[in-house]
């Protein structure tokens, strides 16, 4: 008996009866196939989006890069220098009585409460809340004009 | 219209190989069921590959090459474990002519580690050389050698007391 026979001994038996798996082979091949198509597609797409970002980010050759030039530091009163707007007398204001004191700018500008303060809009109005014109400014901003004489509108 | 051709290609080929396949794969995990979802996962990566197959040829090599590998991967990643079951899946036959000698070998192929049977298997029962033995299974012919060698003495050493029923057939 040599070792060939020794295995056909082991199978010297009647298989069981088993369901054909060519179709369960054939479903799980396709599967398997699909999985990795779509892995290769994958993998290319992210390479290109790789490769192409590489190549849009990249500066290209006409572009130096050199130390930045100096800079003149801007004049330090320019920035606080009023525009004709902010120096323009406020007719609109609150007598002064009612308010804090306050102490005059160092550079020797007028301070005066219609100097808008630097930041958005929106913090100024949450500082200073708008106020209705009273009666008395009313009369003083028609006594302004060259007119002499407020319109209806004004006066309401 | 290409892939319903091949498709019918590797069905017929499937059909005619599967019970062969199953025979083998059983000698090599020692159970029916077992061999039988051995035999599929043969055969679907074997549909992956079909075209390249085709192509190559030596069909039934490439088969006995991915089933063995398969056979030894899905061991060394401990998939396939004993499950308790409720009812013997399979039943005993009364037809064989000597039950004991058959067990006796099943139960001492399957006590011998896997790649030593994955070797006794390609080298005795599909007859290959020790060469081919060696590239299915990525080893050395020394390795093959030495293993079939080996295998082979401790499955006669395991079958013991019935070596001279062995003889006389």
């Amino acid at each position: 008996m040599n070792d060939h026979d020794l295995f056909q001994l082991i199978l010297d038996r009647p298989e069981p009866d088993f369901p054909s798996v060519v179709d369960a082979a054939v479903a799980g091949g396709r599967r398997a196939r699909r999985r990795r198509r779509v892995a290769t597609l994958a993998a290319g797409a992210a390479v290109l989006a790789i490769a192409g970002a590489g190549v849009l980010l990249t500066p290209s050759a006409s572009e130096q890069v050199g130390p930045a030039a100096p800079v003149p530091p801007p004049p330090a009163a320019a920035s606080a220098r009023p525009t004709p707007e902010s120096a323009a007398p406020d007719v609109t204001a609150t007598p002064r009585s009612t308010e804090p004191p306050t102490t005059p700018p160092e550079d020797g500008t007028r301070a005066d409460a219609s100097i808008a303060p630097e930041g958005p809009p929106e913090a100024v109005e949450a500082d200073n809340p708008p106020r209705l014109p009273t009666q008395s400014s009313r009369t003083i901003r028609c006594q302004a004009t060259d007119e002499g004489k407020c319109s209806s509108s004004a006066r309401n | 219209m290409r892939e319903a051709a091949r498709e019918r290609e590797f069905r017929e080929y499937a059909e005619a190989r599967q019970a062969q396949l199953r025979r083998s794969a059983y000698l090599l995990c020692g159970d029916w069921y077992e061999a039988q979802d051995l035999t599929q996962t043969t055969l679907m990566k074997m549909y992956t590959a079909w075209g390249r197959l085709r192509r190559d040829g030596n069909i039934d090599a490439y088969a006995r090459v991915v089933m063995t590998r398969t056979y030894i991967d899905q061991h060394r990643k401990g998939r396939w474990r004993e499950e308790p079951v409720d009812e013997l899946p399979q039943r005993p036959s009364d037809e064989s002519s000597s039950p004991d000698l058959r067990l006796t070998l099943r139960a001492a192929l399957l006590r011998l580690p896997p790649r030593y049977r994955a070797v006794l298997v390609l080298r005795f029962w599909e007859d290959w050389s020790v060469e081919q033995t060696a590239e299915a299974l990525r080893i050395s012919t020394g390795t093959v050698k030495s293993q079939s060698s080996r295998g082979l003495s401790r499955l006669r050493e395991l079958v013991g007391e019935h070596m001279w029923e062995l003889s006389e057939r």
